[in-house]
């Protein structure tokens, strides 16, 4: 009904004056209207991208914010060159703390997800003992040099296991159990090359990263056999048995390795046959970390051989 | 082998890590700065758009005005700049653009001239029918106002701006923009009252 064919009081004409207006908060585009401006703005805002900020007056409104960023990117470049730097240092060496304390631990927490940092804590593991094989083939293994070594090992560890610990939700399953046994394979790899390159009493310190890297290992299959299903256990015990055959198939491993696996795989098959699925897993993730040590140790004996 | 190949990845990877630094720096700022955009677009775009099209009366006009404010608040979020108050900013933006148009003299046509023009077409009559009626007999009562009245009126209870912010975006004490508030609206309740009269007169 219009409200011109209708005037009513001056009070009533008051309200419904106010009341038109009010009608008017309703006008709006319509739909398709509107996707079509937005998809417009947005190929015009990719189009006309955002200017680099050094190109803004340097005496602008903006200019005390300009300042502080250059600064903060000339020092962060500075401290980025010293990283670059520190990058071939070995323990003993003035910039190591930088590259392992400072340098990685940066990295490591521009890593997105959980899983993405466990996986640069077990490629962090991988060049300590990298550093070791150097150290030894430089003749710089020393007691000071093993013990720097060792403490750093034991912290990466130390941090995986709070890593995995804060992240109670994503940090589960076979992922986390692949993990923990390569960090207890390299632990024990490392172990074994300090044993073989300084001395077995040397080898002693590492007793204890070898055993919180196995605590944890254990803890984290505890874990997954409660958690998990029969079906999704023995789905990951196949996998794991695909990786053994594998590794066997290549023909890289000692022939006492070879009969050790090919016997361990008989009793997977046997406890799986007597429907013991929790035994099944114990042994063939065990098998898996005995290959990977052997992997580790043997990839150190190749690089002194080559060196 | 091993420790040679992983040296040089190390190195190589922290390399490309600084190259990339800046880009990935730039390309995070950008997309903020697109979220911020697009949701800036989402929340205000009907607002500004009605703000336009009442002042206006154009419909197709206050569409592209709508765009072009738009483009100016992208073009000033690029520039690195932020907005502290997005709503008073668009506003601003708007009303700028609109006194621009009238500036240069391409206002639309008047109202008598709209309604015989049967190609004038307000809102989408398939979507909007209500709002096509509305839209028709707000615009024309509006038509009567002088602009500072007209303004006022949109901003107030259509835009529901306060009379804080009114007076703030036409930089004018809340007074004056209260008083013009209220004398508007008396303007309007006397057009409505002729035209009642003259219809049942009629």
């Amino acid at each position: 009904m219009s409200i011109m064919e209708k005037p009513g009081t001056m009070d009533n004409e008051y309200s419904k004056t106010e009341e038109l207006l009010e009608k008017g908060k309703h006008i709006s585009m319509t739909f398709s209207e509107c996707k079509e401006m937005k998809s417009q703005l947005l190929s015009y805002a990719k189009f006309h991208g955002v200017k680099s900020h050094s190109s803004v007056n340097a005496t602008s409104r903006g200019a005390w914010w300009l300042r502080s960023l250059s600064a903060t990117t000339l020092a962060f470049f500075l401290f980025m060159g010293t990283g670059y730097a520190s990058t071939d240092s070995l323990p003993g060496e003035p910039l190591y703390a930088m590259k392992v304390y400072v340098v990685e631990e940066f990295i490591s927490a521009t890593q997105l997800s959980d899983v993405d940092k466990l996986t640069y804590k077990v490629h962090q593991l991988e060049d300590r003992l990298a550093e070791i094989h150097q150290l030894a083939s430089q003749g710089l293994l020393t007691l000071d040099t093993i013990k720097i070594s060792q403490e750093t090992i034991q912290n990466h560890v130390d941090d995986v296991a709070s890593l995995i610990n804060r992240s109670t939700s994503t940090l589960r399953g076979g992922y986390v159990i692949d993990a923990t046994g390569n960090i207890v394979s390299i632990a024990r790899a490392t172990e074994k090359v300090i044993g073989t390159e300084f001395s077995e009493a040397a080898s002693d310190s590492f007793e204890d990263v070898v055993s919180d890297a196995v605590d944890m290992y254990q803890f984290e299959l505890k874990s997954f056999i409660a958690a998990e299903t029969d079906v999704v256990v023995q789905e990951y015990i196949e996998n794991q048995l695909s990786e053994i055959a594998s590794e066997i198939a290549e023909e890289d491993l000692t022939d006492s390795t070879t009969k050790h696996l090919s016997e361990n795989l008989v009793d997977v098959n046997e406890a799986l046959n007597l429907d013991e699925v929790d035994t099944a897993l114990k042994i063939v993730n065990e098998t898996i970390q005995q290959v990977k040590t052997e992997e580790y140790v043997n990839d150190f004996s190749d690089e002194t051989t080559d060196l | 082998m091993k420790t040679q190949c992983s040296r040089k990845t190390h190195t190589f990877i922290l390399d490309v890590y600084l190259r990339e630094i800046f880009l990935h720096t730039v390309s995070i700022t950008m997309d903020q700065q697109l979220a911020q955009f697009e949701k800036m677009y989402d929340t205000h775009s009907d607002a500004i758009f009605r703000h336009l099209f009442m002042r206006l009366g154009d419909r197709e006009r206050a569409k592209e005005l709508t765009q072009e404010a738009f483009m100016k608040v992208w073009q000033y979020l690029a520039s690195g700049k932020e907005i502290s108050y997005e709503k008073a900013f668009l506003y601003r933006i708007a009303h700028n653009l609109f006194v621009n148009e009238i500036r240069t003299d391409k206002r639309t046509k008047s109202l008598d001239e709209m309604m015989d023009d049967t190609s004038f077409d307000v809102v989408d009559t398939h979507t909007h029918a209500d709002d096509d009626a509305t839209a028709h007999e707000l615009l024309a009562y509006l038509d009567t106002l002088k602009d500072s009245y007209r303004e006022v009126l949109v901003m107030r209870y259509i835009d529901d701006l306060p009379v804080t912010e009114i007076a703030k975006l036409l930089i004018e004490s809340e007074t004056n923009i209260s008083m013009r508030i209220k004398r508007a609206l008396d303007k309007l309740k006397e057009t409505y009252e002729h035209n009642g009269k003259t219809r049942n007169h009629g």
